[in-house]
Parts: C-alpha cells; sequence; structure tokens
C-alpha cells in the first residue's frame, strides 16, 4: 500500500545529503496515504503490503481511534501543551464509535441474509451509507488535520491546493481504487478546501494562542462548530443524505429508535454502544436527522452538550476518549 | 418474529409526529430566576421540561426543545434580581445544573427562532440589533473581557480586522459594542460567529449569533442562529481554573486576573500610542463571590 513521494539516486559518495523540497501536493498525497493506512492491515505478518480493512464495524473503531488521538495530541507531532485544540475530534470520537455501534448492529453477510426479507433493503441501504459516510468523511478531515498538525505554517498556502485526483504513480492507484472512489470524489469536488474549513483552522490556530479560560474555550466551540459545518453540509449531505432510499430509511427508523434492534440515533459521551440509561444521550427530538437545518441544529445541540462537559468534566471525558483510543488496530 | 412486529409498529406510528401542529393557544411564558431552584422551574413549567442527567457525575440537562415550524413556540422571562428579560418564540431552553456544586439554575441556554431561514442579512442585522435594545433596557451593561482592551465601538473605524486589535485576538471587539451599530459591510466582514457580551449583578450573558450564507445569495441572504448563555460568576470563572483546584476557584482568582489585567494594560497602552481611545470611565463589575 505505502507507496514512495520522491525517490532518491543513491552514489557512491559517504554522507552525502540531497535535499528536496516537497511542494504542496507532494504533503497532501502523504496526508492521503496515512489516512488509507490507519483503515489498512498488512496482508500478513511477513508482508509489508498493506489492505484495507473490508469490516465496516471495525474502519468505524479505527476512525474513532484516530480521532481521539488527535484529540489528546498522541501522534508524534503532538503537542501535550496545546491538547484541546482539535475540539472537533474529541465530539468526532464519539459520533464514530456511535457509527460503529449502528455498523455492528446490522449483520454482515451471510448472516444478514438470514433475516426476514423485507427488512434487508433498508438493513442494507443503511449499513453501506453509514460505511460509506464515516469513510470518506475521515479520509477528507483527517487529512486536514494531519496537514496542520505537521506543516502548521505552510496550512492557509497549500490547503487551496489539495485535490485528491491529482496525486500520481501509486498514490493515484491507492485512491482510485478506494470503496466508492469515483462516486465520492467527484461529489465532494476531490476534497477541495471550503471556508468552513478555513474557519474551523484559524479558530484553531486563535486557540493556541489564549490561556486556559473562557476566550479559549469559545474559540475552541467556534472552530468546532465551523469543522462540524463542513462535515455536515459538505460532505455528509451531499455524499449520504441527499441519497432518496437512505433518507426513506432513516425515516423509518426515526419513529422507531426505541424499537428492539434499532440501534438509537444518539450521540452518546460514553465508550459504551449499549447505553442503557436513556440519560446518557442526547437524542433528536424535533425535525429529521436528514433535513440541512434541523441537522444543524441538533448537531449544535449535541456540540453544546459536549461543549459543557468538556469544561465541567474534562478528566471524565479524556478518560473516555483516551479509552477510545485504544481502537486504533480494530480487525 | 420481534423484527416483524417492529416493522408492523413502524407502519402504524408513522403518523405520530406532532412537530407540525397547527395549535396555535399561547401559555404564559416560563419564568426562569437565575439562582433560583431548578426543580422549582421544572416543576411549574406549563411545557414539559425533559430530564437527562449522568447521574455519575451530577449532572443534569433540562430541555424543552422545538421544531422552527412548530406554531407554538414558548416564550420566557427570565430574572435576574430586580431585572426581567423577555423573549418569545423560543425553540430551544436548556437547563444544565452540576448537582455536586448547586441544585439551582446557574447556566441557562435559550435559541431563538429568529427570522425564517435565508432572509436577508440586513433584515438579520436589524432583528439582532432590536433584541439587543432589548437586553439592554432590561438592565444587562456592556461587559469586556477582563483581558481585552476597553475600546467602544466608537473607534470600530480604526480597527482593521473583525477579531483583532493591533495584533492582539480580543473576545469582545469594538465592532460587536452593543452600544454601537455597525454598517452591513463591517457585519460581512465579521465571518460565522457574532458575540456580545453582557453583565447584570453577578450573572455574565452571552449573546451569540451563527450566520450561514445561502447557497445562492450568499452575500445577501442567510440563516441565523440565534442564541443567549446566562451564567453566573462560578460558571463563568471556573474554567479559568484548572479542573483539580476548581474547588478553589475563589482564592485561585485573583492571581489568574492581575495576569488578564495585565494583557488589557498592554493592549491599551499600545492602542492610545496609535490615537485609539479607551473607554476609561469602564470598569469591570464586581465579582461579587471575591466580596464576600
Amino acid at each position: 500500500m505505502s507507496a514512495p513521494i520522491t525517490t532518491f539516486k543513491t552514489n557512491a559518495k559517504e554522507c552525502s545529503v540531497h535535499e528536496v523540497v516537497l511542494g504542496c501536493d507532494k504533503l497532501w498525497a502523504m496526508g492521503q496515504e496515512e489516512a488509507i493506512r490507519r483503515l489498512s492491515k498488512k496482508r500478513s505478518s511477513a508482508s509489508s503490503k498493506y489492505e484495507l480493512i473490508s469490516d465496516f464495524g471495525a474502519r468505524a473503531a479505527r476512525i474513532a481511534a484516530a480521532y481521539a488521538s488527535f484529540y489528546l495530541e498522541q501522534s508524534e507531532d503532538g503537542k501535550q501543551e496545546l491538547k484541546g485544540r482539535f475540539y472537533w475530534m474529541g465530539l468526532a470520537a464519539f459520533a464514530s464509535k456511535q457509527v460503529k455501534c449502528g455498523l455492528d448492529f446490522i449483520p454482515n453477510d451471510p448472516y444478514l441474509a438470514l433475516t426476514p426479507p423485507i427488512v434487508q433493503p433498508p438493513l442494507r441501504i443503511g449499513k453501506n451509507a453509514l460505511g460509506k459516510g464515516n469513510f470518506w468523511l475521515f479520509q477528507d478531515i483527517f487529512v486536514w488535520h494531519w496537514f496542520y498538525s505537521k506543516y502548521k505554517d505552510q496550512f492557509d498556502e497549500c490547503a487551496p491546493e489539495r485535490n485528491a485526483r491529482s496525486c500520481e504513480g501509486q498514490i493515484k492507484t491507492n485512491i482510485d481504487s478506494l470503496p466508492w472512489a469515483d462516486d465520492a470524489l467527484s461529489i465532494l469536488g476531490n476534497l477541495h478546501v471550503t471556508d468552513e474549513i478555513k474557519s474551523g483552522f484559524k479558530a484553531i490556530k486563535e486557540s493556541e494562542t489564549l490561556p486556559i479560560g473562557e476566550a479559549r474555550r469559545r474559540k475552541q466551540f467556534d472552530s468546532l462548530m465551523a469543522i462540524a459545518d463542513h462535515e455536515q453540509r459538505k460532505i455528509l449531505q451531499p455524499l449520504i443524505y441527499k441519497d432518496v432510499p437512505f433518507r426513506a430509511t432513516l425515516k423509518m427508523q426515526a419513529g422507531f429508535e426505541w424499537a428492539p434492534f434499532v440501534p438509537v440515533r444518539v450521540a452518546a459521551f460514553s465508550t459504551a454502544c449499549d447505553v442503557k440509561e436513556p440519560e446518557h444521550r442526547v437524542q433528536m427530538s424535533e425535525g429529521d436527522l436528514y433535513d440541512e437545518n434541523d441537522r444543524m441544529k441538533f448537531i449544535s445541540s449535541i456540540a453544546q452538550q459536549y461543549h459543557y462537559l468538556m469544561g465541567a468534566q474534562e478528566s471524565y471525558m479524556e478518560r473516555e476518549i483516551r479509552t477510545i483510543s485504544t481502537w486504533a488496530n480494530a480487525q | 418474529m420481534r423484527v416483524y412486529w417492529f416493522i408492523a409498529t413502524c407502519v402504524f406510528l408513522s403518523a405520530c409526529n406532532d412537530s407540525g401542529s397547527n395549535m396555535t393557544n399561547k401559555t404564559a411564558p416560563i419564568e426562569i430566576a437565575i439562582h433560583s431552584p431548578t426543580k422549582g422551574i421544572v416543576d411549574l413549567s406549563n411545557n414539559e421540561f425533559s430530564q437527562q442527567c449522568m447521574k455519575d457525575l451530577g449532572l443534569c440537562w433540562y430541555k424543552i426543545d422545538k421544531s422552527a415550524n412548530d406554531k407554538n413556540l414558548p416564550d420566557v422571562l427570565v430574572k435576574n434580581g430586580s431585572n426581567s428579560l423577555s423573549l418569545s418564540q423560543l425553540t430551544n431552553i436548556t437547563i444544565v445544573t452540576d448537582e455536586r456544586v448547586s441544585d439551582k439554575v446557574e447556566n441557562l441556554n435559550i435559541t431563538l427562532r429568529g427570522l425564517p431561514d435565508n432572509s436577508s442579512h440586513e433584515q438579520n442585522k436589524i432583528f439582532i440589533y432590536e433584541l439587543i435594545e432589548n437586553i439592554k433596557s432590561s438592565g444587562w451593561k456592556h461587559y469586556y473581557f477582563v483581558e481585552d482592551p476597553r475600546i467602544p465601538g466608537s473607534q470600530a473605524e480604526k480597527i482593521d480586522s473583525p477579531d483583532h486589535v493591533l495584533g492582539h485576538y480580543v473576545s469582545s471587539h469594538p465592532w460587536l459594542d452593543p452600544n454601537y451599530k455597525i454598517d452591513i459591510d463591517h457585519w460581512l466582514k465579521i465571518g460565522s460567529f457574532y458575540n456580545w457580551f453582557f453583565y447584570n449583578d453577578g450573572v455574565y450573558l452571552h449573546l451569540k449569533a451563527w450566520r450561514h450564507d445561502s447557497k445562492d445569495t450568499p452575500t445577501k441572504t442567510g440563516t441565523y442562529l440565534i442564541s443567549l448563555e446566562f451564567q453566573s460568576e462560578r460558571e463563568y470563572w471556573k474554567s479559568s481554573i484548572p479542573e483539580n483546584e476548581r474547588n478553589r476557584w475563589e482564592e485561585l482568582l485573583p492571581e489568574k486576573l492581575s495576569n488578564l489585567h495585565e494583557t488589557r494594560s498592554t493592549i491599551e497602552k499600545k492602542a492610545r500610542a496609535v490615537g485609539i481611545e479607551i473607554d476609561e470611565s469602564y470598569q469591570d463589575p464586581l465579582i461579587q463571590a471575591l466580596n464576600n
């Protein structure tokens, strides 16, 4: 799976150094490669080649772990003293955990074929849409954060140059072979920059300069809302919520979230899938999840609850996020 | 068998959503007095609050949540001391209580229905300025963050950035002085998030507007999510103190305030040097907990 970003010719000169300036396009390609690698495993213990893990639930778990690690500044480029700047990532860790719960609830083939025929189409539609949305949201959003974390000073200059279709060689092959690639890249404009991404990362940058306190918390919240806006309106809305069969599936589920076998559409701030106590949930009680404006109001409500918890119970929240971060090798 | 039952019930219950009700029986506004017991407010309300608690953490959220299309949106009267602020047509009211420290209202969030989606920016500006006048006439005063320079809106033309002053990021920006109205060009330059800050008798009020421009005419129209957050002194200041020391916030706050004042002094000194006037008459509101 891994591909060279650039190549070097060897020579006989001892300790020779050859400096290569990597342009924005190469850096974006490296980030995309890393996003793919996070969802891949070695073909065998002896192999150096990677392949994408196939189970949707395992992908969602790894995605949740990647978000959690980013929030916690656990990577080599992480900065503990700035923990909390990637505020959206903390909420996204819980959200992807919820997606994992939904995906785990729907059996894979051949077991899906054992369910009553009438429920199979909506289950397949739901599973496919959740898997697709979560996968491509990760391919988009992880790389923005990865780039900012590694090359903050180049971010503003390079952001307009991101284009997942402009990669070359093996990386292009890898991207093109990702599931739903043709459809997703065309709908998402090859993961180009949006005003919401610019606004979100501007707020992140400003939050880094502020001391602990109300002003910093407000900036964190602004970054969260801007990136959530991007996620909802620019990624999930065109990619899955506009899809008529998926909307019908969601509508059916909306009437019945309490019914047996149906996962509730909640953003539960805990690592558990089966949240026994309804008090742990933020549940959408008005409007429909697929309607753009209703969903933003819903997201705003979740964001406020997350924001309050991060203010009042930061240690509890970070404990949960830390647990999610251990799912990085889910199979 | 359970799955079949689920499908059947799904069909029968699909018409049970009442969010689009045409009923317009207006009820009396919900009275919420800051620092009064939450339970009393919830029990007396004509509109039912939902309750969500995280029992192990001692946190509870009490909510009224309505669709913007609901014909019977609630009104509220927020009381603080001798002042009352009346707010109409609300889509969300949320009271959060941290029962480990208090069962009283110390954190209240209110979301207004506002204007219909994709109304003009000019109409939204007028709507929000009318709301600000309503807030001020109810006794709320402009609040500057302690670290921010006291630069009033009258100096707005001397500031060319919507969120910085002389290179420093500020929360209480002159363009968003509630005693000053900016033109539509400045309004649009602010971006997605608008923030005005107020203070009244031990309570901090943050008026927020989240702007989302229309897809077709982004410079002309948009949708605004307008909300107000009321915080007690303890709720407001606790975020300045690390979580493990928060029970000593009154003891630790003075040093924190001293650092924040230094930041203000530095920026104000720079501002005076370039001819920007400072509102010298403004004094930080008394923090009652430190005065007891």
